[in-house]
């Protein structure tokens, strides 16, 4: 290491050796899914041609080669993505503190002799080669087996895609650590604009051969740009005039202060319940606004240029709104709230470790905080989506969507479910926080939904199932049972907590059960697993195992 | 709350046979130390030296992995709410909430203390000069010290502990603090656990002092006997000793040539004994300062270190 930029490219690979040893499992572990569902679907089409269609052989052929295509479709997808995340917050290259959240390039790296143009070229270029070679590996061994023979993937269009993305992601986090808010907004909207322009190629409405062209001129454009733009911004930070700008700040903070706590807290709990609202959920609250209104304008955009309309512009709402909410905003959500938002750190501060208050108080202020925060989320979602079907003439639509159709009710359990994710583990504060845990979350649940998917195309397996839903729903209740009995023995809970947790498990279940009920009496849903299923949604171990985990956080 | 309070010739803090160790670190070994009710406990010793280790295991926030630890009487892992409502506390990293204006830290500090005294609070925060309105992330390292102190101190704690209250300030901001220190024990007659590796602030303010040094403590006892039973020897041979001198209950030895300076702790007689086997005659007798006993004791920690290293041949 005889040079800066050596020096610089090594830290990077130092600090996130986690990260690239993880990206490199994600792509092992879907090559060999590729490899397996190919070579299944090769055997399956072999036998085709040889036996006839109704053979054994050729039916059991054809099955498994779907469960491994599907297997690998569903896993390569998501392991994509968040091989594309993790990426990110890896050559965002930015380290974070307690007291300022995270920071831009680490400030220690001005006092070193190196050009701030160098600063900036080591990470925008390591980061843009690494994402250029990640997408051509996952494309040329990963996907292109297993894709329909009829799509192709417009390689050129993802490339400058994923490498703007990467060079304006990092842009944002080094310009602008005196601007905390505009940066969260700013890269919120950025990464649902990706997400968005991922998927176009894919979409059926766009005319995607006219704006290919275009799209990719307005890449370029940016790719070229970024490394300028990021270093006149860090350029400024470093002399220490990009870091505040008063009038705006002053103005942000004025604003703020109109909803400043200026009455005294009833008690303990009152005040902590606050701190965990406050802390968390406006940053929460917040982005899912953003993220709405970036939704709502990309249609209005749609909406005035005549090309979406009737019941397929609110789904073009409802859709995107309802996906991010549930499977992205939700489970952040419930990570956000057992750490720091601001430093995505899971372990307790001091300041908080040291509250004179019990284990059990700490647990409830972030489980009540997590259901307000939650239920406002909701509400934020609904009422942005009604203002549009008012706005498109649509009521009677989204009315539908709450009243009428079942799918918004069981979306909304799985939605809590979610919520409650790793919980216990997260509150050990013993495990990475943001973006690692979200990662993990996310396998774990690609991987039940696999399962699940499994069980549902095999229905001979019917037996196995019924028996793993009880032996999961014993255990579930055995584990919260010793949990609460360990926390009350060690007085880290009091009865009340005890009681009110098994008291909303009791009616959430019971109203689990109810639909299920409902749905089995429709004779649309297999009716066998449904109901030890609905007993399983709601949580209760995760909370009972909450107090304990909060305890290995606090006295370590 | 109504807390029993711990009989009055009970320790406030009582730590005996403690050991913590990370990985492979020892990080605590075998510490044992009694903090009475009244007094300015200083705790002294270089980085890592365990200090910051032994303090959380005050507050409950690690756990003792043998031995024991007894706040009040009390486990403070065990009845942390008993314990901490009678602690305050200002920890080294000062991890306030940045998020937070200085009112509402007082005022969310305040509902965790039946015994807050707002009148208190409010003179102290005028005293600091800190701005209510300010952010915590806003205020500069010596005024997040003030209002670490601010809410540590506004519910008059029975025992204050302060983790390197004055590590990374200046001197103006130090005496500010070391002021508000020394008024609450002498207005209030508080019991006041700290850790330092600024020894002139401890001199300053403390009744009684432990050493650490690699986990365990190599020096406790009053301030003043300890001043009192380390001297300063200055040595003069006739002709200059070859190596170099070895004098019994010298716990450091500086100098070259004829004249030697040891630092010791023990009997003058014997030590002028000693001294005249060597042939050397006592030159000049003077108090050690703290300072120098610290550095001393450290130097001697060092040295019976390197004898447990194997020699590499």
């Amino acid at each position: 290491m005889n040079s800066p930029a050596a020096a610089l490219a090594w830290e990077i690979w130092r600090k996130n050796r986690f990260g690239f040893l993880l990206l490199l499992v994600f792509l092992v572990v879907c090559l060999g899914l590729s490899r397996l569902a190919t070579h299944f679907a090769a055997e399956a089409s072999r036998l085709s041609s040889l036996l006839p269609a109704a053979a054994a052989e050729v039916i059991e052929a054809n099955a498994r080669a779907t469960d491994w295509s599907s297997l690998a479709g569903w896993w390569s997808g998501v392991l994509l993505g968040l091989s594309l995340l993790v990426t990110l917050a890896v050559f965002a290259f930015a380290e974070s503190s307690r007291m300022r959240g995270f920071s831009g390039i680490p400030a220690r790296l001005f006092t070193l002799p190196v050009p701030t143009g160098r600063l900036v070229a080591v990470p925008l270029v390591s980061g843009v080669c690494f994402v250029a070679l990640l997408y051509f590996a996952w494309s040329r061994l990963v996907l292109a087996p297993i894709l329909p023979a009829e799509l192709t993937l417009p390689d050129g269009y993802f490339l400058l895609l994923l490498s703007a993305a990467l060079a304006g992601f990092q842009t944002l986090v080094w310009t602008l650590p005196g601007f905390p808010r505009t940066r969260a907004t700013l890269l919120t909207l950025l990464v649902s604009s990706v997400a968005i322009l991922s998927a176009l190629p894919f979409a059926e409405l766009n005319r995607w051969s006219e704006r290919m062209p275009a799209l990719m001129a307005i890449y370029g454009v940016s790719l070229v740009a970024a490394p300028f733009v990021a270093w006149l911004g860090v350029a400024q930070v470093r002399k220490g005039e990009w870091r505040d700008w008063p009038a705006l700040t002053a103005l942000l903070n004025r604003l703020a202060d109109t909803v400043s706590r200026r009455r005294d807290f009833a008690g303990p709990a009152a005040a902590q319940f606050w701190i965990e609202c406050r802390r968390n959920g406006r940053l929460a609250l917040w982005s899912l606004a953003v993220v709405i209104f970036f939704i709502l304008g990309v249609n209005a955009i749609l909406l005035l240029d005549g090309r979406a309309y009737g019941r397929a512009s609110l789904d073009a709402v409802y859709g995107p709104v309802l996906l991010f909410l549930v499977f992205i905003w939700t489970p952040v959500l419930g990570l956000m709230v057992c750490g720091e938002a601001a430093t995505r750190r899971l372990p307790l501060m001091t300041f908080q470790a040291t509250r004179p208050v019990a284990v059990g108080a700490l647990v409830s202020a972030k489980l009540k905080a997590m259901l307000v925060v939650w239920l406002a989320g909701w509400l934020l979602a609904a009422l942005s989506v009604g203002l549009w079907a008012m706005w498109s003439g649509q009521l009677d639509a989204w009315y539908d969507q709450f009243y009428r159709e079942r799918d918004l009710v069981i979306v909304g359990v799985l939605s809590l479910h979610f919520l409650f994710g790793l919980f216990p583990l997260w509150l050990t504060g013993r495990v990475p926080g943001l973006p690692w845990s979200f990662v993990v979350l996310l396998i774990v649940y690609v991987g039940l939904g696999n399962v699940i998917g499994w069980f549902g195309r095999h229905p001979n397996w019917r037996e196995t199932a019924l028996l793993l839903i009880g032996f999961a729903a014993a255990l579930k209740l055995g584990v919260a049972f010793l949990a609460f009995r360990q926390a009350l023995k060690q007085k880290w809970v009091r009865r009340d907590f005890v009681f009110g947790s098994v008291s909303i498990w009791v009616v959430g279940t019971g109203f689990c059960l109810w639909l299920a009920l409902r749905f089995m009496g429709r004779g649309d849903w297999d009716d066998t697993p449904l109901l030890p299923l609905a007993v399983l949604v709601f949580p209760l171990a995760r909370v009972a195992l909450a107090p304990l985990a909060m305890a290995m956080n606090r006295h370590r | 709350m109504n807390m029993p309070t711990s009989s009055p010739h009970e320790p406030v803090i009582a730590i005996n046979g403690l050991s913590r160790r990370f990985k492979s670190k020892l990080a605590l070994e075998t510490v044992s130390l009694a903090v009475e009710r009244g007094q300015v406990f200083g705790l002294v010793g270089a980085n890592g030296a365990g200090k910051t280790t032994l303090i959380k295991h005050v507050l409950g926030l690690l756990k003792a992995e043998s031995g024991f630890v007894r706040v009040f009487g009390r486990d403070p892992v065990a009845e942390p709410v008993a314990v901490l409502s009678r602690v305050g506390f200002l920890s080294e990293d000062r991890d306030l909430p940045g998020w937070m204006r200085v009112d509402e830290l007082i005022r969310y500090t305040r509902a965790f203390h039946r015994a807050w005294d707002s009148a208190y609070a409010e003179r102290l925060r005028e005293q600091f000069q800190l701005d209510p309105a300010a952010r915590i992330k806003q205020l500069s390292r010596g005024e997040l010290a003030k209002a670490g102190l601010l809410v540590a101190l506004a519910h008059r704690p029975e025992l204050l502990v302060l983790d390197e209250p004055s590590s990374g300030l200046d001197p103006v901001v130090r005496r500010e603090m070391l002021e508000a220190i020394v008024r609450t024990v002498a207005d209030e007659g508080r019991t006041v656990f700290f850790s330092s590796h600024l020894l002139d602030e401890i001199e300053r303010v403390s009744d009684r002092v432990a050493m650490m040094a690699k986990g365990r403590v190599v020096l406790q006892g009053r301030l003043d006997e300890i001043l009192e039973s380390h001297f300063r020897l200055t040595l003069r041979f006739p002709t200059p000793p070859p190596a170099q001198p070895k004098l019994a209950g010298a716990l450091h030895l500086t100098g070259g040539g004829l004249e030697w300076t040891a630092l010791c702790n023990g009997a003058r007689g014997e030590l002028e004994a000693a001294a005249a086997v060597l042939g050397a005659r006592i030159v000049e007798d003077t108090p050690a300062s703290l300072d120098e006993i610290f550095l001393a004791r450290m130097g001697g920690e060092r040295s019976i270190s390197d004898q447990l290293q194997p020699k590499v041949k």
